[in-house]
């Protein structure tokens, strides 16, 4: 049987068309992978200053509720809702601990040094102005916010949340 | 069987063919850099205004910046014009953003003036993000314009309603 072999000229052939395509290949890989990642850590730290907003609101909205509610009552929020190791973690949500709470204002700063920024602050309004704050007991643990009909008084260690 | 002639014939059409397109990618290769370049920078700095819009957007104040009041602010385009400034070997290519955002916090209007806190914070975020695309840091202070190797790139905005 004849056995027909490829002449000289082909050999190697495949094998250099293969190392172009696998090399162009290669380069649009790269380039979409850089393109990816540098988005990826802009939609990240946007959706962490999202958070931190979030966790403004979320504050706020427990003080006014408390504040509504009248003389007597409290409400709690656990360390499910707001967890300070994880958002004083400037790789995590990067908040600047502790969260201020003025008359009027909750402000929460935000580490920016991800995106080459130093820090930003965002205000976020509540209605009361006589507001205390005290440190955590077993009887009124961190965070409870308490309406005692004179204050509206929030139990959290000051490292965390400082009421001025 | 082949003729003894045809013999390396291929190999010779490959070096012939991948010659001519070793060539043109050589001598395509100038404005290949400077597509890129603009690509490069173009690409950042949306992706910086975008991000200082949103900033802006949900109520946050860079550190030495002015409170704004929270709204929906929305980059609605943005294009790239030659301006024909030329700064020793650099052209000047300046991006320009149009900004949807609400009255009240458009300040004196005028988005790229130096006072106006959208505006600004828009501004330095992309150049942030330029400087960064080509230096692989961020800047200590938001830059005014960004050197390249061919160009240098500056940012304005204008509000639109």
């Amino acid at each position: 049987m004849k056995v027909i072999r490829p002449i000289r000229s082909e050999k190697g052939q495949i094998s250099l068309e293969v190392i172009m395509v696998t090399g162009l290949a290669i380069i649009l890989l790269v380039s979409f992978v850089n393109i990816g990642l540098q988005r990826e850590a802009t939609a990240e730290d946007i959706g962490e200053t999202g958070e931190v907003r979030m966790l403004g609101e979320l504050l706020a909205t427990a003080i006014n509720n408390v504040y509504a509610n009248g003389e007597g009552f409290s409400t709690f929020i656990g360390e499910d809702k707001i967890n300070f190791t994880r958002l004083g973690n400037p790789y995590m949500t990067g908040v600047v601990l502790p969260i201020n709470i003025t008359s009027g204002n909750i402000t929460i700063t935000k580490n920016l040094s991800k995106t080459g920024g130093t820090t930003a602050w965002v205000n976020i309004s509540i209605i009361p102005s006589n507001i205390t704050g005290e440190d955590p007991t077993s009887e009124f643990p961190e965070i409870t916010i308490r309406n005692n009909g004179t204050y509206i008084i929030i139990y959290a260690n000051s490292t965390n949340i400082n009421v001025i | 069987m082949n003729n003894m002639n045809e013999r390396g014939q291929v190999s010779i059409e490959f070096i012939l063919v991948a010659g001519a397109v070793l060539l043109i990618a050589v001598s395509m290769y100038p404005f290949a850099m400077q597509q890129q370049e603009l690509n490069k920078a173009v690409s950042a700095a949306r992706e910086g205004a975008s991000y200082g819009a949103g900033l802006r957007g949900m109520g946050f104040t860079p550190q030495g910046g002015a409170s704004l009041p929270g709204g929906m602010v929305k980059i609605e385009g943005m294009v790239v014009n030659k301006t024909g400034t030329v700064s020793g070997d650099l052209e000047e290519y300046q991006i320009t953003f149009f900004v949807y955002a609400p009255e009240y916090m458009q300040g004196n209007g005028d988005c790229s003036s130096a006072g106006n806190e959208l505006g600004s914070t828009i501004i330095n975020q992309s150049l942030s993000y330029i400087h960064r695309a080509f230096y692989g840091n961020w800047s200590a202070t938001p830059p005014g314009s960004v050197n390249a190797s061919y160009y240098y790139f500056t940012v304005t905005c204008q509000y639109i309603s």
